[in-house]
């Protein structure tokens, strides 16, 4: 099998738009619900399409054009995105239009703009890239289903190149009804926040950041299950678990939702380092996305912000090699991607 | 009419999102598609439910709008004569 490469990755998020500057100065925050830091889009957009377009639409197409531009890659074989909650701006002002005005009433765009798929549309709409096109929308997963795709189609063949996205947008509104459901907000730590991250995959190392080794996504499974899976992942990465550098999981401070992870690296990975990621990028649907763009840039930066680590495992001494990332969602769906640091790094 | 036409520029301000752009910047007789403010397609459809909604003025043809959406005083004059509210 070709290994596949992480060429470039880039984020809009609670941290400096289109930087990574978090890894060495990370803003903090301490609110229940806050939105995400956009760059100046006029530096990326034409005024054509920085009026037509909705926020998400803007961040995923500056997203994807800075990765374009890192990589030379304009025309990606396939696009795939994940998005918990799609394109949730225009969503609700149409919904609202609808309520008020009725039906015949309703603004074109805000409708054109109101499905999942609007997302990966625009992506290929605006690259001209006329490939595998898919969106994937399974709550907290629905990265990790996008990206699980993408190394698929990489792994038989069909593409050589592709462009894999996590984008979601948070209203207040819709923040004050995933407060109500104790997914964020309330008493409890983490900031509620919005996600727009580019990756480049291509089987090309040239100027890449480190390498998709392998990922596995399981649903409800055994302990056995588990453990055969973890088994099966770290021999395809010809690992073990202490030659690990770090895992990097998704707890976040909120207890029910922790606990899954808390179980697992005590029973499998007790004497790896661990490390952490949503304190600085918040919560949000496809929030996993920001895992894989901090792990890729760690391992080609060759250092681990002190930030990131908790638990009682110390950091190793030596740069990070090979960072097993966990993201589960209510102890049912669990992905695991192994990311491996590229020579010479 | 100059404070329909006025009043005209700022809804469409509003209804296209047109960010950057004055009542004061839009010619009253320059076209609003193509030249002028390069509106396209999907802004003739944001126009139409703009007449229904702020004028209660109901375009069934899309020619008929073709020729009202010409310019500002063009579409204030249709709809002095055809509002309903």
């Amino acid at each position: 099998m070709k290994p596949v490469y992480i060429q470039a990755a880039d984020q809009i998020s609670l941290q400096a738009p289109l930087s990574e500057a978090w890894m060495k100065d990370p803003i903090r925050y301490d609110v229940p619900y806050a939105r995400a830091v956009d760059p100046d889009f006029k530096q990326w957009l034409t005024p054509a399409e920085s009026r037509r377009l909705g926020k998400i639409l803007k961040r995923a197409w500056v997203t994807a054009q800075s990765v374009f531009r890192k990589t030379g890659v304009e025309h990606p074989d396939a696009i795939l995105v994940g998005t918990g909650l799609g394109c949730m701006e225009n969503t609700e002002r149409f919904l609202e239009a609808l309520c008020r005005d009725g039906e015949s009433l309703l603004s074109p765009t805000h409708f054109m703009q109101s499905t999942h798929n609007t997302i990966a549309s625009l992506l290929a709409l605006r690259s001209h890239t006329h490939g595998y096109n898919i969106t994937y929308s399974h709550k907290d997963v629905s990265f990790d289903q996008a990206l699980l795709d993408a190394w698929t189609q990489f792994r038989i063949g069909n593409i050589r190149t592709a462009l894999v996205g996590g984008y979601d947008e948070l209203t207040p509104s819709y923040f004050t009804l995933l407060e109500r459901i104790g997914y964020m907000g309330g008493s409890q730590p983490g900031t509620g926040s919005e996600t727009a991250v580019a990756l480049l995959l291509s089987m090309e190392a040239q100027q890449g950041l480190c390498e998709l080794v392998s990922m596995r996504m399981l649903y409800r499974p055994t302990e056995q299950a588990l453990q055969e899976t973890l088994h099966s992942l770290l021999d395809e990465a010809q690992l073990t678990p202490e030659s690990l550098s770090a895992v990097m999981t998704g707890v976040s401070g909120r207890e029910a939702q922790d606990a899954p992870y808390h179980r697992f690296i005590q029973q499998w990975f007790p004497e790896v380092p661990t490390l952490r990621y949503k304190q600085w990028f918040g919560l949000s649907y496809t929030a996993s996305a920001y895992a894989v763009y901090a792990a890729a840039h760690c391992l080609d930066q060759g250092f681990i912000p002190d930030g990131m680590y908790y638990g009682p495992t110390p950091p190793r001494s030596e740069p990070p090699q090979t960072l097993l990332l966990l993201n589960q969602s209510e102890d049912k769906e669990y992905s695991l991607i192994i990311l491996r640091a590229l020579c010479g790094h | 009419m100059e404070a329909l036409m006025v009043e005209l520029k700022q809804a469409i301000i509003e209804a296209l999102n047109l960010e950057e752009v004055t009542p004061e910047e839009i010619d009253n007789d320059a076209p609003l598609f193509g030249e002028g403010l390069g509106l396209d397609s999907i802004d003739a459809l944001e126009l139409i439910v703009l007449m229904e909604k702020k004028y209660g003025i109901k375009l069934k043809d899309a020619a008929e709008g073709r020729k009202i959406f010409q310019s500002i005083r063009v579409m204030a004059d249709y709809i002095a004569q055809h509002r309903t509210k």
